[in-house]
């Protein structure tokens, strides 16, 4: 549809964007320029007139003159920091009211026309930034008294002197208004847009998913979100200007109330770290909410003036986790059990029960259940890959006696050791000690660790395994005078299925994800493995793991 | 002659257990669900009770609770023979009563049947 002259013109009038005018790398060197120039005229004027006229109109003329050149210099000055067109304009206007008012005080500096060419200036610069109705239509008005006043100097039209004069004082003034009132619209519109950013913040704020509760560097609740608030159940009345550690209590995994000193905040607010929410809220109405999530803290210079916690409810998660692990459990179940009838049915035949064997009948059966320890012990590996490669393994720590643990060891690894004609021996150097850390994950390791070393090592020879506490770590070694790693081999010892070229000729058995488990649960206790070995005379890993005097929570994922 | 239940819905498992069992001397018999446990336990007690776990109509927990509760029959020992291997199961079998626990994968037929004539001693 082809829009008619007419349209274009209110439409560009009303887009409030002046297209052609408004590019400030136009504007902003004519601005420039032009107050330059009448910054020249203003001062020397200034000073001839306080030179030469003094004796017809004294000094204050010459004075107002220097004085407004003084505050145009000052306008000036502070507009070249955030030059807007709509400043730029509002400063012409005053100017051109300044030299309005004095020309009808004192007559035209300029001579009756020298005026004419300062007006049309503002009238131009309104009209071609175009930014509102209003404007428009005072420029249009200027326009037309700028017109009568041509055609009154040319004397077309007849106009009595006064009324000259009095338009030459109207054309400023009226000029000064519609700058004055751009510079209002202009304020305004930076307020509806801050207004507006303010509002959008807050909407992505209420609208985020997971909840969030700000406080100040005392725990003193000054922000929590429509996420937060739903999930307490508490309305932001209830919660803004309270004591965190009394409004949302919070639970360790166990279900037991976390002290202020250990509380995620407090440790972000005083170490000044992201420390990890884990365990539970309680909500208004005293459910136990299962959460995850992290508090961080807002430091300026180098103080914390605020933290923020995000944390969202893991009921769910927790669910399909333990459906999962549910899933994984059978699993393992349906893996095992045809698994354990060939085992036990070989050894039935084995017994001699249905018929003594004869040698080559003895060879084949021997063979078969070889195969089937091998596939035993690799579902088994397996499994065990999954479930501890599952997110949510829960790490309940424990306090745990060391020489208990030995001893327990000792007994499960006696038949494989026994098999293979290996000496095991447990040393601790402290008989009493003890060690906080996850109890089933540190005797896997240890097994898993005792099992490699009873494996690969010949007949009649020992496995040696310590402990001993060397500063704040507890290091666990297991030493064996077996086949040892290769040295080119010794990198890609932890990988999954990898087993040594030496190892697999040694032992044809193995599922070679052994130390993979050792590693990935070295991790989750938060311990580090390490090995030094030479090849044909044995190997020493070594696990060390630091020891903790309290609770704390740290970031650990 | 002591007499061993078993409790076990795998066909080739309970024949290689009873098969093991009736080498030794022993008198067998077999339940293959949950609810036929008390049926072969009426007809003939036991002097001991091989159990697994994952059975069909009523599980292994349930029949080892019933079989605690019961004044009749508490006193039987129970050997748990399950390829369920979660520590939490193992504990839950032991707190329900159970006198020991085997994870079938993991041990030779022989050492079940060496415990077997251990209870049996007692």
């Amino acid at each position: 549809m082809k829009k008619t002259v007419t349209e274009i013109f209110w439409n560009y009038i009303n887009s409030g964007e002046g297209k052609f005018f408004y590019k400030e790398n136009l504007f902003v060197p004519f601005v420039n320029g032009f107050t330059l120039i009448l910054l020249g005229l203003l001062v020397s004027f200034g000073i001839l007139r306080i030179f030469v006229g003094r004796n017809d109109h004294g000094y204050e003329p010459g004075i107002i003159l220097l004085l407004v050149a003084f505050l145009l210099i000052l306008n000036v000055l502070y507009l070249r920091k955030t030059l807007r067109a709509e400043q730029a304009a509002g400063v012409i206007a005053f100017l051109t009211t300044t030299l309005g008012v004095y020309t009808f005080w004192e007559g035209s500096i300029f001579g009756n026309t020298g005026i004419f060419w300062v007006y049309p200036i503002p009238v131009l610069v309104f009209f071609l930034s175009g930014k509102t109705k209003g404007l428009f239509w005072s420029s249009v008005l200027l326009f037309s008294l700028y017109l009568l006043s041509i055609l009154a100097a040319f004397n077309i039209v007849g106009l009595h002197y006064n009324i000259l004069a009095l338009q030459e004082a109207l054309i400023p003034l009226i000029a000064t208004t519609a700058g004055l009132y751009m510079y209002a619209d202009f304020i305004e519109r930076n307020r509806q847009s801050l207004r507006e950013h303010q509002l959008l913040d807050r909407i992505l704020l209420e609208n985020i998913g997971e909840a969030v509760v700000a406080t100040d560097a005392e725990g003193i609740i000054t922000k929590a979100n429509g996420a937060a608030r739903k999930m307490l159940g508490w309305s932001e009345g209830d919660l803004i200007g309270t004591d965190i550690v009394k409004s949302i209590p919070c639970l360790d995994k166990s279900g037991d109330e976390i002290p202020k000193n250990n509380r995620p905040g407090f440790i972000a607010t005083h170490q000044k770290i992201s420390c990890a929410i884990e365990g539970y809220v309680v909500a208004k109405n005293g459910n136990k909410i299962p959460v995850a999530g992290v508090v961080n803290p807002v430091l300026l210079n180098n103080k914390t003036i605020a933290t923020v916690g995000t944390f969202r409810d893991t009921t769910k998660e927790r669910e399909m986790e333990k459906m999962r692990l549910d899933l994984l459990s059978l699993a393992s179940h349906q893996l095992r059990t045809p698994l354990s009838g060939t085992k036990w049915l070989i050894e039935t035949l084995k017994k001699g029960i249905h018929g003594k064997l004869t040698k080559k009948q003895t060879e084949y059966v021997d063979e078969l259940y070889k195969i089937n320890e091998r596939m035993t012990g690799l579902v088994s590996d397996m499994l065990s890959t999954l479930r501890i490669e599952t997110g949510f393994e829960e790490v309940k720590n424990e306090t745990i006696a060391i020489q208990s643990m030995f001893d327990n060891i000792a007994l499960s690894m006696s038949s494989a050791a026994q098999a293979r004609n290996i000496s095991l021996e447990f040393i601790t150097s402290d008989k009493g000690a003890k060690i906080i850390t996850a109890p089933e994950l540190l005797r896997n390791i240890l097994e898993n660790l005792a099992s490699n070393a009873i494996k690969y090592s010949h007949p009649k020879n020992q496995v040696i395994v310590t402990y001993k506490k060397k500063d704040n770590t507890a290091v666990f070694s297991v030493k064996d005078f077996g086949i040892g790693i290769p040295e080119s081999e010794k990198g890609q010892l932890f990988n999954r299925f990898f087993r040594a070229s030496n190892a697999r000729t040694f032992n044809t058995t193995s599922s070679g994800l052994g130390l993979y488990i050792v590693a990935t649960l070295t991790q989750k206790i938060g311990g580090k493995i390490s090995f030094e070995s030479v090849e044909n005379q044995g190997s020493t890993f070594l696990l060390e793991i630091p020891l903790q005097e309290s609770q704390s929570i740290a970031l650990k994922k | 002659m002591n007499h061993v239940l078993i409790v076990e819905d795998e066909e080739f498992l309970v024949r290689a257990v009873r098969d093991n069992l009736e080498s030794e001397g022993l008198s067998v018999s077999v339940a293959m669900d949950g609810e036929a446990v008390f049926k072969e336990i009426t007809k003939k007690k036991p002097s001991i009770i091989l159990l697994d776990l994952l059975l069909p109509k009523k599980n292994g927990f349930d029949v080892l609770k019933e079989l605690k509760a019961s004044p009749e029959w508490q006193l039987i020992p129970v050997i748990v023979l399950s390829n369920l291997g979660e520590d939490a199961e193992i504990k839950r079998a032991l707190e329900l009563g159970a006198s020991d626990y085997f994870v079938k994968s993991q041990h030779p037929i022989q050492e079940v049947m060496d415990k077997v004539q251990e209870y049996l001693k007692k």
